[in-house]
């Protein structure tokens, strides 16, 4: 009994000192603690805190930086397209206006031709009637000839050579 | 009953692993006898500290662009102390600045929290010892901080609370006069009080094993289950011992609001 009347003091004196600080530690862990905040605080914490810092930043200007990227993007985007439509339109334009040149020159070219043809035509013509007439002048001389000939040679009449000419002569212009 | 000579030898076993001593129990080896002036928990405060300045001074790479690993770990913690606790209790200047006693505050109990679940290891933050002078320095920026803050008068404003009528001010000055020695003293006790219940609980469910037996087995899984529990426990005191304190510094710095 006594015994276990002891244990039960020495418990109750243990259970005690679990709540009276030890002034020896508290001296300690003050002095670890102010240590180790005073170390960490200058190598650990302030570098942290400036790297997180400095994160923050970089995240914040890579991120308008991303923004306005995407923003330059669009304006390209929209600048290519208007470029795009334009070069659209211009090519329309060239391609009409080649079209149409096209169109007029070959008119041009139809019209020019018609008219060398018949230009041609004309002159063909025209010298077509001035054969005609020089033939039919040289038929006549001939027949007229033909006919003196045939005629002295009935009438059996000499004549002068440059008498029947003018004769002859005078009887083409009668004619 | 033959029961009861065991049971007063169980409070002996509690009591001998949970308070401080000067020999040092690592497993497969004799006891290892501290000198006088280290007591166990001495020992593991420094060992903490040494721990700590290893993990900063040389896992943390200050220089890495992308931080990984243990670096981005450590950063986790640093940024959550200062954006969820510091700057939220005492505003974006004085947060700031007393981010980095604040971190120190987390990684040190932290860190003397998970060691006292570490088998070789001993709790030091359930002796009152470590808990108090932690308390202290929260105190001390509460009454002194303030003071070199606001003034003695800005200080005093800090008990007279806005819209109190005149006649129950006094009453008020010395409730919250109070307040301060009350809120520290808690600050003190939770600590201690939660890390040391933790571990009197998982050896007095081991020491049913030890009384009963076979018939006791069973309690292991209790163990198991409260061992578990003291991880988050181990985590949750030392969040919420570094916020009481940003708060109750917050309200001293800044008692308009």
């Amino acid at each position: 009994m006594e015994n276990t009347a002891m244990e039960h003091s020495a418990a109750a004196s243990s259970g005690a000192n679990i709540l009276t600080p030890d002034i020896l530690m508290v001296v300690l862990t003050w002095v670890t603690f102010f240590i180790l905040l005073f170390i960490l605080q200058k190598f650990a914490f302030k570098p942290i805190m400036e790297n997180l810092q400095k994160r923050e930043k970089d995240i914040r200007e890579a991120l308008e930086n991303a923004d306005k990227a995407k923003a330059q993007i669009a304006e390209i985007e929209a600048e290519k397209q208007r470029i795009l439509i334009e070069a659209k339109v211009q090519a329309s334009l060239i391609i009409d206006g080649a079209r149409k040149a096209a169109k007029e020159l070959a008119a041009d070219v139809e019209a020019k031709s018609k008219q060398q043809a018949q230009d041609i035509v004309k002159a063909a013509h025209e010298e077509i009637i001035g054969e005609r007439q020089r033939l039919l002048k040289s038929l006549r001389q001939e027949s007229a000839e033909v006919a003196i000939s045939l005629a002295s040679k009935i009438i059996q009449e000499n004549m002068d050579q440059d008498k029947n000419r003018r004769l002859v002569q005078d009887a083409i212009e009668k004619l | 009953m033959n029961e009861s000579p065991h049971s007063f030898q169980l409070d002996q076993y509690i009591l001998r692993h949970v308070m401080d001593s000067h020999e040092w129990h690592l497993p497969f080896l004799p006891p290892v006898q501290l000198p006088t002036f280290l007591s166990l928990h001495s020992l593991m405060v420094i060992l903490c500290a040494v721990i700590l300045l290893v993990l900063f001074c040389v896992f943390y790479r200050k220089n890495d662009r992308v931080p990984t690993g243990i670096t981005n770990l450590l950063e986790v913690f640093v940024q959550f102390v200062r954006d969820e606790i510091a700057i939220p209790s005492l505003g974006e200047e004085d947060g700031q600045k007393l981010t980095p006693l604040f971190c120190t505050f987390f990684f040190f109990i932290l860190g003397l929290n998970l060691m006292g679940q570490i088998p070789i290891f001993s709790t030091a933050t359930a002796n009152i010892g470590v808990t108090a002078p932690l308390a202290l320095i929260t105190f001390f920026l509460m009454t002194f901080g303030a003071i070199q803050k606001n003034g003695f008068g800005g200080f005093l404003k800090a008990f007279m609370p806005a819209g109190v009528p005149k006649l129950i001010m006094p009453f008020i000055f010395f409730l919250e006069l109070l307040g301060v020695f009350i809120k520290t003293f808690a600050l003190m006790v939770r600590l201690f009080a939660n890390m040391l219940a933790g571990h009197m609980v998982v050896l007095a469910l081991l020491g049913l094993v030890v009384l009963f037996g076979a018939w006791a087995l069973p309690a292991i899984v209790l163990a198991v289950g409260i061992s578990l529990l003291e991880i988050l426990v181990v985590f949750l005191q030392a969040y919420i011992f570094v916020l009481l304190s940003a708060v109750f510094i917050g309200q001293m710095y800044h008692p308009e609001h």
